[in-house]
C-alpha cells in the first residue's frame, strides 16, 4: 500500500499545468484589421466599424460546436452588460459546415436574439490571421487595438461550474486601466476546420 | 521499485480508472492525468502508440473516432497501439460509454480526470479536439495532429511507424 500510495503522489506531483502555446498573434501585437466580412445582417463590417468601443472582444465560434453553443447565452449576457460601459462583441465564424453556413448563422442569431454582430468569413483569412484555434476563441482588442487578452472565454464549458471568469477579467482591468490578471489562457473546444493546404 | 511491479501498480491504477467502462457508473470513474497516460504509453514501449482525445460533444471527434479504429486494424501487426482519452464531463460520460460500445477495438479507453472544461486542455497540451497525439517506439512524442485530417494523421502515423 505504501508503494502504491507514493506511486499515486509522485504520479500526482508530476502534473505540470502546460503553457498556452505561442502561436499567431501574441498579446501585446496590433490586432489584424479586417473588412468587408458579411454578417447575419446582410451587411458588410470592418474592424473600423467599432472605433467608438473602448474594447473589442472578437470570438471565433461557429452554430455546429456544442461547446460554442454552450457559450451564446454568455456572450449575450457580456454583451448585455459590458455594452454599456464601452465594450463591443464581435463574433465570427470561419467553419464552412452545413450547418455553420450563413442562413443557418442568420437562423442561430434571430433565435438567440444575438445582441451582437455575427459574422462569416469563408476565405478564413481572420482566423489564421488571428491564429483562432477552437470555437470559442476569444481576443480581447484594447483602446489602441493591440491585443491584450486571447484564450477562452472562462475556465468551463458548463457556465455552472466555472470558477475563473478569465475574459471578464480582463475586461474589468482594462475598463479600469489595469493590466489583465491574465493575459493569455488556453482556449478549448472543437478545433477550427481549416481549409487543406491553408492551416 | 523494478520497472515492472511499476508498470503493474500503474496498469492496475489505470485499469480502476478504465475498464470496463461499460459497466462502471461514470461518477465513480476518477480518470487519468498526464502521468498516467505517459504510464500507459510507456507500457507500449517498442510500439508506435497513437493517442485520440475525444468527446461526445465533439462532432468531427466523432467523426474521426471510426478513423482511429481503421487505423488501428490495419497498422496493429506493424505495431501500433492506440489510446482514447474522453474529455467528457462526469455527468456525460454514460453517453461516451455507449459510443464505446458502439465502435468497439482493442483500444485502451480512459477518461479525462478533469473532464470537459478548460484544464483537460491545458494538461495534455492541446489546442482543441479532435487530436491525435503519436508516440514513438521509444515512448516520446513523434508529433500531434489537431483537427479531423484523416490524411495528416494517417501521414504522422506511417512516418512514426517507420522510424
Amino acid at each position: 500500500m505504501k508503494i502504491l500510495t507514493a506511486t499515486c503522489l509522485a504520479a500526482t506531483c508530476l502534473l505540470l499545468a502546460a503553457a498556452p502555446r505561442a502561436t499567431g498573434m501574441k498579446v501585446g501585437d496590433a490586432a489584424p484589421g479586417w473588412s468587408g466580412i458579411i454578417g447575419v445582417d446582410g451587411k458588410k463590417h470592418a474592424l473600423a466599424d467599432y472605433r467608438k468601443a473602448k474594447l473589442v472582444v472578437l470570438v471565433f465560434t461557429c452554430n455546429h460546436c456544442p461547446v460554442a453553443q454552450s457559450y451564446q447565452d454568455r456572450l449575450i449576457a457580456l454583451q448585455k452588460e459590458y455594452g454599456k460601459k464601452g465594450v463591443q462583441v464581435v463574433a465570427v465564424n470561419v467553419n464552412k459546415a452545413p450547418r455553420d453556413a450563413l442562413e443557418k448563422m442568420k437562423e442561430r442569431a434571430r433565435e438567440k436574439k444575438y445582441n451582437f454582430p455575427y459574422l462569416f468569413d469563408p476565405t478564413q483569412k481572420i482566423a489564421r490571421d488571428y491564429g483562432a484555434k477552437v470555437t470559442p476563441h476569444a481576443f480581447l482588442l484594447d483602446r489602441d487595438r493591440k491585443i491584450a487578452y486571447r484564450g477562452s472565454i472562462d475556465d468551463d464549458k458548463d457556465a455552472k461550474k466555472v470558477k475563473e471568469h478569465s475574459l471578464k477579467n480582463a475586461i474589468d482591468a482594462l475598463l479600469a486601466g489595469k493590466r489583465p490578471p491574465k493575459t493569455e489562457t488556453r482556449p478549448f473546444g472543437c478545433g477550427i476546420k481549416y481549409e487543406k493546404g491553408k492551416k | 521499485m523494478t520497472r515492472s511491479l511499476k508498470y503493474f501498480l500503474l496498469t492496475l491504477l489505470l485499469g480502476a480508472a478504465s475498464a470496463p467502462l461499460g459497466c462502471r457508473k461514470a461518477p465513480e470513474v476518477p480518470g487519468i492525468g498526464v502521468p498516467d497516460l505517459q504510464a500507459a504509453v510507456d507500457a507500449h514501449r517498442g510500439k508506435v502508440v497513437l493517442v485520440d482525445f475525444w468527446a461526445t460533444w465533439c462532432p468531427y471527434c466523432l467523426h474521426m473516432f471510426p478513423h482511429t479504429v481503421e487505423l488501428q486494424r490495419r497498422w496493429a501487426d506493424q505495431g501500433l497501439a492506440v489510446i482514447t482519452v474522453n474529455l467528457d464531463a462526469p455527468e456525460d460520460r454514460s453517453e461516451a460509454e455507449a459510443f464505446l460500445r458502439d465502435h468497439p477495438g482493442p483500444a485502451q479507453n480512459f477518461f479525462s480526470r478533469w473532464g470537459a472544461g478548460r484544464r483537460s486542455f491545458e494538461e495534455f497540451d492541446l489546442e482543441g479536439i479532435p487530436a491525435f497525439r503519436v508516440y514513438g517506439r521509444d515512448g516520446k512524442i513523434f508529433s500531434t495532429v489537431t483537427g479531423a485530417y484523416p490524411q495528416d494523421l494517417d501521414q504522422a502515423v506511417e512516418e512514426a511507424l517507420r522510424q
